[in-house]
């Protein structure tokens, strides 16, 4: 009898272990709520904020003061109301004037607000006494670029290719589709331009006394393209920074900074030669990663103004990291950072941008007159 | 404050305990002890498609107990004892988890009441614990955001995918989130073997569950989870004042 006790409890032991390990707390697919109310629209929208915004840790903006003033701004407002919705735009656009993340953007899917759009991070810029537009270089450096350069567009991004002085080559790209229109199964003209520029990187005719990357008003595009491009110019990894993600709900559930570096393409020859990338206020996002890419190149160099500061990296993949874009079912889109970045330096640059190697401020003056100073700079640093 | 309180209650008990047996002869008796710890949160993730899993890690101890008479005993157990979370993404997304190896050291005091035969007897005992957060390793795997593999597709789109990048490091503490004060209550159930009348060897089942989260609250609305921890002990006590 003794014995049976002693074996009863050494089941229940095994049997208290086994069922422990066999509890799983799961959280499944993402709840797709209609939004019936503004006080709804609220609450989805500031809890997915809540979850979802990557820059908590470094962000001043004090999201439960933001919850405490507008939950009864937006209760006060009918979603029947167009004077109403049209309200509600600039309480959002209150809310997130001080993100500081430079990809932050909302589209409204709501039928009566399409027309409306919220963007902290140009809002921002635009009160600096030093903005300007986005400015096309383009007529001035084709005048410097030697004859039989060429030039393409498909409907995502137009490159060109050529050299200068017939000893610098140069490639610029307005977007980063680059992958994309290089493995199209129709031909196009960026194809084209992406063959020669790769042909010339790779067996140059007589050795160039350098590359230029034309970067200005990129605004970003697919992340294929960071490997794909880059990864011709080295034959080693290349580190640039690194990358922290979320790892849970809480505003501050993140992963360790995590190298980020560039892995070179196969058979890459990489570039001996300087390189130097032109970029301005208006170039971003993947625009950015690229500048950041060059200066860690050995001969790499970046002139121009400050880059617009959309570093952290964005996937379109709602659900792939616990951080980034969501949607508000027919109501807004809202686009943000899937993770944060640092350079090599250990330096935080979202907003404020990468800070040129020789900066050359825009001068209108100068543009009037068909000058292009930015160009002229590199091609100068290069004679 | 109320967790200040809770602190003292272990004493409380161990001294109330101590008054009202005096009478019995007691006796003292120290070992060591070592385990498997089992630990999960008790709240879900939060985030789409992904759970908490149990996770192991292990246990060290040095029991200490004070025999109030036949049946009944008061056990503190300081020691090491590792709490870890373990998360994985589900479905689609699997290939991205996280294991943090949280290390408490730890002083449960715990009363006993024990029976059976010379040579085996069975116990349960139950108390409370305060414990303290010393350290932490963060290891996981999250698709590498800037490290993809384009596949042409033969209509001419592409399919990428993200190369998983693994990671393994000490933990910062964050002191904003991170609460490393940690109190709870435990309670378990074991078999001791008398190997001769100064050493007993056991084997112990045990859970305890944390009365506090081990977030601090920071944000609204917080899940703010707390530990539950299932521990399958291994030890050796040596009676102190018999030298037979």
């Amino acid at each position: 009898m003794k014995l049976h006790n002693r074996y009863r409890i050494v089941i229940c032991l095994i049997l208290l272990v086994a069922g422990w390990q066999s509890c799983r707390k799961e959280t499944g697919a993402p709840e797709d709520k209609p939004l019936n109310n503004f006080s709804e629209v609220f609450e989805q929208f500031w809890a997915r904020m809540n979850n979802r915004y990557v820059f908590w840790n470094e962000d001043k903006t004090d999201w439960d003061a933001k919850y405490k003033q507008y939950k009864p701004l937006f209760e006060a407002l009918d979603i029947n109301k167009k004077a109403d919705l049209q309200k509600s735009v600039q309480y959002f656009r209150e809310m997130t004037a001080d993100l500081v993340d430079g990809h932050y953007y909302i589209s409204f899917t709501q039928p009566l607000l399409r027309d409306s759009s919220i963007y902290p991070s140009l809002a921002r810029k635009k009160q600096s006494p030093y903005y300007h537009g986005p400015v096309n270089y383009s007529v001035m450096v084709r005048n410097h670029l030697d004859p039989g350069f060429l030039s393409g567009a498909d409907g995502k991004t137009a490159a060109v290719s050529g050299t200068i002085n017939n000893n610098i080559l140069y490639f610029s790209c307005s977007n980063f589709f680059l992958y994309e229109a290089y493995h199209a199964t129709g031909n196009n003209n960026v194809k084209n331009v992406l063959r020669y520029f790769f042909n010339m990187l790779e067996e140059p005719a007589t050795p160039y006394k350098g590359i230029i990357l034309d970067l200005r008003g990129n605004g970003g595009g697919d992340i294929s393209d960071l490997n794909f491009l880059m990864g011709r110019f080295t034959t080693y990894y290349l580190p640039f920074g690194s990358t922290r993600y979320k790892t849970g709900a809480g505003r501050l559930d993140y992963s360790p900074w995590i190298d980020s570096h560039i892995t070179p393409v196969k058979d890459s020859k990489g570039v001996n030669a300087p390189v130097i990338v032109l970029a301005d206020n208006f170039s971003a996002s993947l625009a950015e990663s690229v500048t950041m890419v060059v200066k860690q190149l050995p001969n790499g160099k970046f002139i121009g103004e400050p880059t617009w500061g959309a570093n952290g990296p964005y996937a379109s993949n709602e659900l792939l990291y616990n951080a980034g874009p969501f949607e508000l079912k027919n109501f807004m889109k809202v686009q943000t950072s899937s993770a944060a970045f640092k350079n090599i330096n250990g330096e935080f640059t979202e907003s404020v941008g990468i800070t040129p190697d020789l900066f050359v401020p825009f001068d209108m003056t100068a543009y009037q007159r068909g000058k292009d100073l930015i160009l002229e700079a590199a091609i100068g640093l290069l004679k | 404050m109320k967790i200040v309180n809770r602190q003292f209650l272990p004493i409380l008990l161990a001294a109330l305990a101590t008054g009202c047996c005096s009478t019995l002869q007691a006796q003292f008796s120290e070992g060591i002890s070592a385990g498997y710890t089992l630990n999960q949160p008790d709240k879900d993730p939060g985030m789409a498609w992904s759970q908490h899993l149990p996770s192991g890690g292990f246990a060290i101890g040095i029991p200490v107990q004070y025999d109030l008479g036949k049946h009944l005993a008061l056990r503190a157990e300081p020691g090491l004892f590792q709490k870890n979370v373990s998360m994985e993404r589900t479905h689609d997304y699997s290939g991205t988890w996280e294991k943090k190896y949280n290390n408490y050291i730890q002083l449960p005091v715990m009363v006993q009441y024990r029976t059976g035969a010379r040579k085996f007897s069975g116990f349960i005992q139950a108390g409370l614990y305060a414990g303290y957060w010393i350290s932490s390793r963060q290891e996981g795997a999250v698709p590498d955001i800037y490290d993809l593999i384009d596949q042409p597709n033969p209509d001419g789109t592409t399919t990428s995918y993200f190369r998983i990048k693994q990671y393994n490091t000490k933990y910062s503490f964050n002191d904003v989130k991170d609460q490393r004060f940690d109190a709870g209550a435990l309670a378990g159930i074991g078999l001791n073997y008398h190997y001769n009348p100064r050493f007993t060897f056991y084997l112990e089942l045990r859970y305890s569950q944390s009365f506090n989260s081990f977030e601090k609250k920071y944000m609204t609305p917080q899940q703010r989870p707390v530990h539950q921890t299932g521990a399958t002990m291994l030890g050796c006590m040596m009676n102190l004042f018999n030298r037979k």
